[in-house]
């Protein structure tokens, strides 16, 4: 593990210095305000159509909204914070190969398992950040406009979609030890989480598919059970460990 | 006592064989000049000594120890031949990370950054590395290539992309870098390799075609013409048929390989039969002769 903790160092400082902290920030800060923010604005969007709609003879009534539709927003809203982050991280290992600007510090000594290690570690902890941080921010305010109590399994739903996503950033990197540009990352990257997703229409096999982790709204209000999808919980858990055990045995084979 | 060995190498890319049973080895504070042509394999050579291209067979040692795929041993500072950095950082801080990396202690790296961005011309340097020119990040490459001190330092191609005072910058830093440390030097500019190698090996179809120390390959095994021009070009295939010459495109007789005697003879014959001449060259043999020579064209 040759040089782990300054690769480490510089890949944080390279986020800091191109701006990428600031901007994941300002990202997972405004995500985790337009879920509450556009649930708490509903009713009042609603009013001001209601005119409109009236006059083509659809009647609105009242429209009330609870913490439950702050939460379903917030977790529409993850999928498109996801993409965002694979898109951004998809060329940071694939780009040190491209341009050749591992290949001083590969001479220097520093080894494939910690180059790749340094960066997993790196982009789980930026998301894990920007994820938690995204949904304090949620919880703050829907809990103060709100009571929560029509959300009672929301931590476990919370802690699902972390689960799924951190299974997709750790496949992220896996794709960029095969694969030569960040383009064929996010496209692998893509079809690994787009597959499962179609395969869920079959509801035998919906159980074992790690896509099932972002249904969250069932399991918030506790219509679901963890249970029910426990195979897919394991196997979405040993994809990550799988991911990051695999990562170090096939960049040894990538050329530079 | 060598510092680099390298035995009966093999590597092919698919069909293409591109080593085929390469061995040399450098002596510890030479400066060892690698020639080859375009793709002769010279790059390739020096990414398996660094550990980052597998070998198919052979041996490589550095400093007596073996050297493996995927494990750069610390001995080594290598200069790629387009070195790529962070464009982001600045050259105080790319160095520290490259300490870092190399395991040294910080004080050494505030020592060793001072002392080589002085050497190689950065020391005033506060900008970061995306407004540098070619030749400035060709003497980043080679601080950082000697900030762990390193026993042999390996150069890729150091002067073949840049003008002609970038690469006299560049070989003038190599050439001081000889005390501290033995030089490994790819190229094909000839006439670097004259200017700083104590010895050299040429690369040609995947082997050591010629080997040895430069001044003596030079003189033992290159050709020195004699290059005569005529004032009159009417009598010129004749004077060329009598002193035993060819004429070149250039209507300048050539008499090849000319030893001492040769000059003498021809000068008497000139003499004895009033040539007359305008320039008679004896021509200092070069390793251009030479390199052609052995890759035979």
């Amino acid at each position: 593990m040759s040089g782990f903790s300054p690769f480490l160092k510089k890949e944080f400082f390279e986020l800091y210095r191109r701006r990428r902290l600031l901007l994941f920030s300002i990202l997972f800060v405004f995500f985790g305000i337009l879920a509450p923010a556009s649930a708490k604005l509903t009713p009042a969007l609603f009013k001001l159509m209601s005119e409109d709609f009236r006059q083509q003879g659809i009647t609105i009534g009242e429209v009330t909204v609870s913490a439950y539709n702050s939460w379903e927003q917030f977790f529409g809203n993850l999928s498109l914070q996801l993409i965002v982050f694979v898109v951004v991280f998809s060329g940071s290992v694939t780009n040190e190969f491209e341009s050749s600007s591992i290949v001083p510090l590969l001479a220097k000594g520093l080894s494939r398992t910690s180059l790749i290690l340094s960066k997993l570690c790196c982009g789980l902890c930026v998301w894990t950040l920007g994820y938690w941080l995204s949904f304090s921010v949620c919880l703050g305010y829907t809990r103060y406009y709100w009571d929560s109590s029509t959300v009672p399994g929301l931590y476990k739903a919370a802690l699902l979609w972390w689960l799924f996503s951190a299974a997709v950033v750790c496949v992220m990197f896996l794709f960029s030890c095969v694969v030569r540009t960040s383009v064929q990352v996010m496209l692998c990257t893509g079809a690994a989480v787009i597959v499962p997703y179609l395969l869920s229409a079959v509801k035998p096999a919906k159980r074992f598919l790690p896509t099932s982790l972002i249904d969250a709204m069932p399991l918030c209000s506790n219509a679901k059970n963890v249970s029910e999808i426990a195979p897919a919980v394991i196997i979405t858990a040993v994809t990550v460990l799988a991911c990051i055990l695999l990562c170090p045995f096939l960049i040894r084979k990538k050329s530079v | 006592m060598s510092i680099l060995e390298v035995k009966d190498l093999h590597k092919s890319f698919g069909s293409k064989t591109v080593l085929d049973g390469l061995s040399f080895s450098v002596s510890e504070g030479s400066v060892f000049g690698f020639i080859g042509s375009n793709g002769a394999g010279k790059t390739t050579t020096m990414k398996i000594i660094l550990g980052l291209l597998r070998a198919d067979s052979g041996e490589v040692t550095v400093c007596g120890e073996k050297v493996r795929f995927g494990c750069t041993e610390k001995h080594i500072g290598y200069l790629p031949d387009v070195p790529e950095f962070y464009s982001y950082m600045t050259a105080k801080e790319y160095l520290r990370l490259c300490g870092e990396i190399a395991g040294m202690k910080q004080s050494e790296i505030k020592k060793r950054t001072a002392e080589l961005l002085e050497l190689v011309g950065l020391a005033g340097e506060k900008h970061r590395i995306k407004g540098y020119s070619r030749g400035m990040k060709q003497r980043l490459g080679i601080a950082q290539a000697l900030i762990n001190s390193p026993r042999l330092l390996i150069c890729d191609e150091p002067t073949s992309a840049l003008d002609p005072v970038g690469r006299k910058e560049i070989l003038d830093i190599i050439s001081s870098a000889r005390g501290e440390t033995s030089v490994l030097f790819s190229t094909h500019i000839l006439s670097d390799v004259e200017r700083i190698c104590d010895s050299m090996a040429i690369l040609n179809g995947g082997k050591n075609a010629l080997s040895g120390d430069v001044s003596e390959l030079r003189s033992r095994r290159s050709r020195s013409d004699l290059l005569i021009t005529l004032s009159d070009h009417a009598r010129l295939q004749s004077t060329a048929d009598l002193l035993g010459g060819t004429v070149n495109e250039s209507g300048v007789i050539i008499i090849s390989s000319a030893s001492q005697e040769t000059v003498f003879k021809t000068l008497s014959a000139i003499s004895e039969h009033k040539i007359p001449v305008l320039k008679v060259e004896h021509a200092e043999p070069d390793l251009e002769q030479l390199f052609m020579e052995v890759i035979g064209k």
